[in-house]
């Protein structure tokens, strides 16, 4: 099992490590004024829903500009569970090769790559989208590792606003 | 050197010969990007409007300096469509190349600062209702709820204007209250019809991109909105009329935000005391027949139009769906001039809208109006709503394709008004024929769409073909009662006057209340004499069709003849009361209250 090291809102760092049954864990890279990052929302908070407890979502905010008062807003506003994580530093984010928000790693409990970029295919580019995704390429990927495939790697263009990066 | 003056003159200099600014002049937040923020983003993104973060202070913008930088190069931000032409429209919204420049080089220093004193006072927006407060609001009685997640919501609403008495509106606002509206076009209903779709669930409004039969934008405009547009007043004589019993319908694109949106829209209208007094009409330009094979990239789809009178074009309104990508539209003047008047190099749906020209544009008679829509059907269109791409066409929904462009019209004179209206009315005819047709390509078994493409043929003056296609839209739909309704019609207009009686009985057999069937079936048995028979249809068509000017003429006549000189009054009062002109109407009701003949 791969152990992390997560900011919790309240600022202590702990120590997390996906327990069994997990299988997969999906850090969900998230912006709290991003639009194409709250639209994508409700995709994987449904995900979470439906794939629990076989994976477990993380959601961080790596935005430096965004505090944790601004994120549990955030969280309330959009009616989502309320434990989430600070990358402020974006440490996490860049072990992890992301540099937007919305953006999603997912790995196996060992801590190998199965998938990273876009949730679903529906913008091309900030302001370019269709009127709705016609893939979902985190679905499908986590749905051929829980089917048996072995952790494929897949890498994705994730598009959305960038992370605001500390100096 | 004060720090300010040295910056305009820069940016004076870069306007004319592009950027010469120098790693040594550093750019920052207060002295050259806050003007541009505050001019050009802020009256979007700030607090209660549509734009998802506000850019009013030096954190909201340094937070997103590089996403600032990247849509504007795009020219994404601020929206808008149009590239610079000969051509200015009201309300541009472009930042010029100095003002990128200055953007980018602001993002690569690492977003600076700089000292607030050197920088422009806070801009203040007025509050609520920007013309001032309005004649009549118009509220959406009960909030419709825009659902978290999933694809984009196409959804009308219907307004009832409660107006007794008409009324010239001058402007309208619209305030949508939701960052979910992306763009609306207000339309105008006296049919009912809006209201019927809308009482089909108990949601409020109805689904879908159509626009209802019945349902047209206010006469001579474009009334469309989106987010940004500042509201204007139509020009002195150029308003438009609202009937009394008018519905208003809004027609909006909103994009979930992720989290369920209330959605309560509300229209304020200012009226004026002056009756328009100029009368602009529409042209479209409507390719219905194109055909984008998946895959391509370089589909073109145009249309024309020759002036037969010399006019002012107004305003402009292009639309396509997801897969154009650029759309022009020319005047090619009768020299060969050719001159652009509007072109959008990267067209987006979401933007989509009217624009309209500082100054109107001037053209002669002959001059021929051009428009081409290229679209690209290939997967490096990253709109293609269509993975993998499939084969695309004219049609209704998000998946198909449209390829228009309206131009809002000014006759000079009245001579000029009559010869382009008579042009416009070949046209509609021409366009319904080639609209009804791509209907059935799309599919054969779709009767309405067999029926109006045979009435277009009836309208060309085209009988014997109009009757094929009647014919075969009754052996698909054996009871639609229109089909043979308009069999009957076809068969009149060639003389064959028995096929036309007996198809107009089984329209009437189909359909005892088709008011049409009965009054030609009482006009053909009153030319062949048959005046009791004639009466029984005339009276059925006079009470199916409060508005059948011809029937109570005609029934009229024929109570005269048989002494009921009351009756016969009575219908040719209730013509005079539709069309008060009714030359036929008024000498009949002068007989019918003329003083008998002595007795002999």
């Amino acid at each position: 099992m791969a152990t992390w090291e997560l900011t919790a809102l309240s600022g202590q760092v702990v120590s997390w490590r996906p327990d069994p049954p997990v299988r997969a864990v999906v850090f969900e890279f998230l912006g709290v004024e991003c639009p194409i990052s709250n639209r994508a929302q409700p995709e994987l908070s449904r995900l979470a829903r439906e794939l629990t407890p076989e994976v477990e979502f993380v959601p961080v905010y790596p935005n430096a500009g965004e505090d944790a008062e601004a994120i549990r807003r955030h969280r309330t506003e959009y009616q989502l569970t309320p434990v989430a994580y600070r990358d402020p530093r974006q440490r996490l984010a860049d072990a992890l090769e992301v540099g937007v928000t919305p953006e999603v790693v997912a790995l196996t409990a060992g801590g190998q790559l199965i998938y990273r970029g876009r949730i679903n295919d529906q913008f091309g580019g900030l302001g370019r989208g269709r009127p709705a995704p016609t893939r979902h390429d985190l679905a499908e990927a986590l749905a051929a590792f829980l089917a048996g495939s072995p952790p494929a790697g897949v890498v994705t263009p994730a598009v959305g606003c960038r992370i605001d990066r500390a100096s | 050197m004060n720090r300010r003056r040295h910056s305009a003159v820069l940016l004076l200099g870069a306007a004319i010969t592009g950027p010469i600014l120098t790693a040594a002049d550093p750019v920052t937040f207060h002295e050259q990007v806050a003007p541009i923020l505050q001019t050009h983003c802020a009256s979007c993104h700030r607090p209660g409007q549509s734009g998802p973060f506000p850019l009013l202070t030096y954190e909201d913008a340094r937070k997103h300096a590089r996403d600032i930088v990247d849509v504007t190069a795009r020219r994404y931000m601020p929206p808008w469509l149009p590239a610079s032409g000969a051509h200015p429209f009201d309300g541009e919204r472009r930042l010029s190349d100095a003002e990128l420049e200055l953007l980018k080089r602001w993002a690569d220093a690492g977003a600076p600062k700089g000292d607030p004193a050197q920088g422009p006072p806070p801009r203040v927006w007025p509050d609520g209702w920007q013309l001032g407060t309005p004649d009549l609001v118009l509220k959406l009685g009960t909030p419709f709820t825009i659902p978290a997640e999933g694809r984009d919501v196409y959804r009308s609403f219907v307004l009832p204007s409660g107006l007794a008495e008409r009324r010239h509106v001058a402007a309208w606002e619209l305030r949508p209250g939701s960052a979910a509206a992306h763009h609306a076009f207000l339309f105008v209903d006296r049919s009912g019809e809006a209201r019927r779709r809308d009482a089909l669930d108990a949601e409020p409004g109805f689904a879908g991109m159509d626009t209802p039969s019945g349902v047209e934008a206010p006469n001579g405009h474009f009334a469309s909105w989106q987010p940004g547009a500042a509201p204007a007043r139509n020009p002195p004589g150029l308003g438009w009329t609202l009937e009394p019993g008018s519905d208003l319908m809004l027609q909006f694109h909103l994009q979930p935000t992720g989290k369920p949106e209330p959605f309560q829209p509300e229209v304020g209208l200012y009226f004026t005391d002056q009756t328009p007094t100029n009368r602009p009409v529409k042209l479209g330009l409507v390719n219905y027949g194109f055909q984008i094979p998946a895959g391509a990239t370089h589909v073109t789809a145009g249309e024309e139009f020759v002036l037969p009178a010399a006019v002012s074009v107004l305003g402009v309104l292009p639309h396509s769906h997801y897969l154009g990508r650029r759309i022009e539209a020319r005047a090619v003047l009768p020299d060969g001039t050719v001159d652009s008047l509007l072109l959008i190099p990267d067209w987006d749906f979401n933007w989509q809208g009217s624009y309209r020209y500082r100054n109107p544009v001037e053209l002669p008679a002959g001059t021929r109006l051009t428009m081409a829509v290229t679209f690209d059907n290939s997967t490096n269109n990253v709109r293609n709503p269509n993975a993998p791409p499939r084969a695309v066409a004219f049609g209704p929904n998000t998946t198909d394709e449209m390829a228009e462009m309206w131009f809002q019209l000014l006759p000079r004179d009245a001579a000029g008004a009559a010869l382009l209206d008579h042009a416009l009315a070949e046209r509609t005819v021409r366009d319904h024929f080639a609209y009804h047709t791509q209907r059935l390509r799309r599919d054969p078994n779709d009767v309405v769409a067999r029926v109006q493409l045979g009435r277009a043929l009836l309208a060309q003056r085209k009988p014997a073909e109009a009757e094929a296609e009647f014919r075969q839209a009754a052996r698909l739909h054996p009871d639609s009662d229109d089909a043979q309704y308009y069999l009957g019609l076809a068969c009149r207009l060639q003389g064959r006057l028995p096929e036309a009686a007996s198809a107009f009985r089984k329209a009437i057999e189909i359909n005892p209340k088709h008011a049409r069937a009965h009054g030609n079936l009482g006009l053909m048995h009153l030319a062949a004499g048959r005046s009791a028979e004639a009466a029984r249809h005339l009276a059925s068509a006079a009470a199916l069709d409060p508005t059948d000017v011809l029937a109570r003429n005609a029934l009229g006549t024929i109570r005269l003849q048989e002494g009921r000189r009351e009756e016969a009054a009575e219908l040719f009062r209730q013509v005079l009361a539709v069309d008060a002109a009714n030359a036929e109407a008024a000498k009949g009701l002068a007989a019918a209250l003329a003083p008998r003949a002595p007795a002999r």
